[in-house]
């Protein structure tokens, strides 16, 4: 018991030492000189990846998961550039972003916490409304652009800094949010013992609701950087964003069962080390089939390590239904 | 035959009757609109490309995914690593195939044998791990995507030019396919050790494991299972289309949640039929709605809209539907005694 409690404590300073046995690695294959342009595409393609995974730690961290993030954020970054080409500014492009984002939330909390539907099947059958409207939105369209005639302001947005300002501003927000206000802490107790909370007072349906919100405010941020970048939305934009936040989260040592060892830190560092090693394989030439075979290795790994503070006499199963 | 067991047979009856009939409720009542939707817009119950043949793929496609889909899902598991094994069993097993110079018959054998390996890769690494099964099958999908796309050099694996290996999606045979796979999962379940244990734990986890019973073993079993049914899958995809392409970035779990909404509606009728039964009840109810929608000229998109939010409607009522007729009955009651009174 002893013993799984200190890996417990250690899974985040593990998930750190990961992440600087990566980026060594990666130094040595960029010859210890990175340029500006490999820095800026790891923050460009992590920064999105972390936004989503600090607003997801909140729902992680009371045990539960939520698959429709990505297609939640699908649907926000097309929302946002008919918005766009609308004739709304940027401004407005982001307030529709988040607006989406928040609602998709919104709709998630009230299925859940007023419904009582179980929350990962509850995602899954989100999911699959939020495929069905983006395709409808799309109209049978393979992509949705900002016409170049009019992307200037958004394309002027393209920029690392003001990425990295987002993810750090939020990651600010949501460590106080998580770390030194009632939110963070019932949540580590519902994740802990939901009945329990239940029995102290902590109302269950309302952290759920507040959690949805704060994943759904990420999701309209990480869309709107998805549109800064790519000025372009495609009918498969999200299909593997939600599953490549849950791995981040396992990747950067979130306890799988939710609970008091949850880390805000978590998103930011699984993201940076699952973007690093990707950039690390497709420098080393790796196609695209292998690089996924070592992923999962490297996955699986991880997940190994993880599983020493989780052991049980039983085997791990969920009430699905 | 004695009195005693008339009297049975005579409460049985009725009993059987009333089952009957509510499990056929949902999917005669679905057929009905369906007909008399189609009849409305004076189009046939056929008109969608594809016909009767093209109905039977997608029903016996759902049956056998969610099958392997349920199996796990009613044990409290849920994996994601099922459509990856359907595409690396196809790559594997279609790779075989031409290789032995095989007929289509000896190519399902190959394609369930690989499934049924695949699976129990996967399942020796939930014990291992004994973590959630979603995390544990994330890094198993992941894997056999890649495989799948590194065996094939990412250009999948092309039958339609050996004839021989192209009988496996004729109507005839995916009758045959659907009895058979109904009567293997019917006599696994309820007339097997392995089906009493996995019942035991799917009701009472904690009771089944203290009492003695071998759960690893159980899950071990589940999963082997699981990669046979869903190797079935991916034989009729490579029957029917001819070819099978590498999929990556988790895609392959996309195959899976089409077998969300057959599984659910099955959960309906699960009260009154046996749960193999009820889970082909609902892939021919979920069929009976696609085609329907789509002979009167439903967009693709539109009839995913309309499913995924009766799937949503569905999983509002199973989770409320006792509380909502404990209301109603409370409601009911409170107003006889009011009657009563007056």
């Amino acid at each position: 018991m002893r013993d799984v409690r200190i890996i417990s404590r250690l899974k985040p300073a593990l998930s750190f030492a990961g992440l600087l046995l990566l980026t060594v690695i990666y130094l040595f294959v960029v010859d210890f000189k990175p340029t500006a342009f490999h820095i800026q595409t790891i923050i460009n393609q992590a920064a999105v990846m972390a936004v989503m995974s600090t607003g997801a730690v909140f729902i992680f961290s009371l045990g539960s998961f939520d698959i429709s993030l990505g297609m939640g954020a699908g649907v926000s970054v097309c929302l946002g550039i008919m918005a766009y080409n609308a004739g709304a500014g940027v401004l407005a492009m982001f307030m529709v972003c988040l607006a989406v984002g928040l609602a998709a939330g919104i709709i998630n909390s009230t299925l859940s916490a007023v419904f009582k539907m179980p929350v990962f099947i509850m995602t899954m059958a989100m999911m699959a409304v939020l495929t069905a409207v983006l395709q409808i939105l799309m109209n049978g369209r393979t992509s949705l652009r900002v016409p170049t005639e009019i992307a200037a302001p958004v394309k002027a947005l393209d920029n690392v800094w003001l990425r990295l300002a987002f993810m750090v501003v939020f990651f600010i927000i949501c460590a106080v949010l998580f770390n030194y206000t009632k939110i963070g802490k019932q949540n580590k107790i519902i994740g802990g013992n939901p009945k329990v909370a239940a029995q102290t007072g902590i109302s269950v349906a309302r952290q759920t609701i507040i959690t949805f919100v704060i994943s759904g405010m990420a999701v309209g941020i990480a869309a709107f950087l998805i549109i800064t970048r790519s000025l372009s939305v495609s009918s498969e934009t999200g299909t593997s964003l939600g599953m490549d936040v849950m791995m981040a989260i396992v990747f950067g040592g979130m306890p799988l069962s939710g609970g008091a060892y949850s880390k805000i830190t978590a998103g930011v560092i699984g993201s940076f080390s699952m973007v690093l090693f990707s950039q690390i394989l497709t420098m080393l030439g790796v196609s695209a089939g292998l690089s996924q075979v070592y992923k999962a290795v490297l996955f699986l790994l991880v997940v190994f390590v993880a599983s020493f503070s989780y052991r049980e006499k039983m085997l791990s199963r969920a009430e699905m239904f | 035959m004695n009195r005693a067991s008339h009297g049975k047979i005579r409460a049985f009856r009725p009993r059987l009757l009333k089952n009957i009939g509510l499990t056929l409720i949902i999917p005669c009542f679905t057929l009905a609109v369906v007909l008399a939707a189609c009849a409305v817009n004076g189009v046939s119950f056929w008109a969608a490309q594809g016909g009767l043949r093209a109905f039977l793929y997608s029903v016996t496609i759902s049956v056998f995914s969610a099958f392997a889909l349920g199996l796990h899902l009613f044990a409290g598991r849920f994996d994601f690593s099922l459509g990856s094994v359907a595409v690396l069993a196809a790559v594997i097993g279609g790779k075989a195939a031409i290789a032995l110079q095989c007929n289509w018959a000896s190519m399902l054998v190959v394609f369930i044998v690989t499934g049924a390996v695949l699976g129990a890769v996967s399942g020796l690494l939930y014990l291992l791990f004994n973590l959630p099964p979603m995390i544990t099958s994330l890094g198993v999908a992941l894997a056999y995507e890649g495989l799948s796309f590194a065996l094939s050099g990412g250009s999948g694996v092309k039958i339609s030019l050996n004839p021989a290996l192209l009988g496996g999606a004729s109507v005839e045979f995916m009758f045959v396919l659907l009895a058979a796979g109904l009567a293997v999962m019917y006599v696994l379940l309820n007339y097997t050790r392995f089906g009493f244990n996995y019942r035991a734990i799917q009701f009472g986890q904690k009771i089944a494991v203290d009492t003695g019973l071998n759960e690893k073993s159980n899950a071990l079993i589940c999963y082997v299972i699981c990669g046979a049914l869903i190797a079935v899958v991916g034989f009729l995809r490579i029957s029917y289309n001819g070819s099978q392409s590498p999929q990556l970035n988790l895609s392959t779990s996309g195959a899976i949640f089409s077998a969300m909404l057959p599984l659910f509606i099955g959960g309906l009728m699960s009260g009154f039929c046996e749960q193999n039964i009820s889970i082909v009840v609902g892939c021919l109810t979920s069929a009976l709605i696609t085609q329907g929608l789509s002979s009167v000229g439903v967009s693709l998109q539109a009839r995913s809209l309309m499913t995924s939010f009766l799937m949503i409607l569905i999983l509002m009522y199973s989770t409320n539907g006792a509380a909502i007729r404990g209301w109603l009955k409370a409601r009911m009651i409170l107003e006889r005694r009011q009657i009563n009174e007056d």
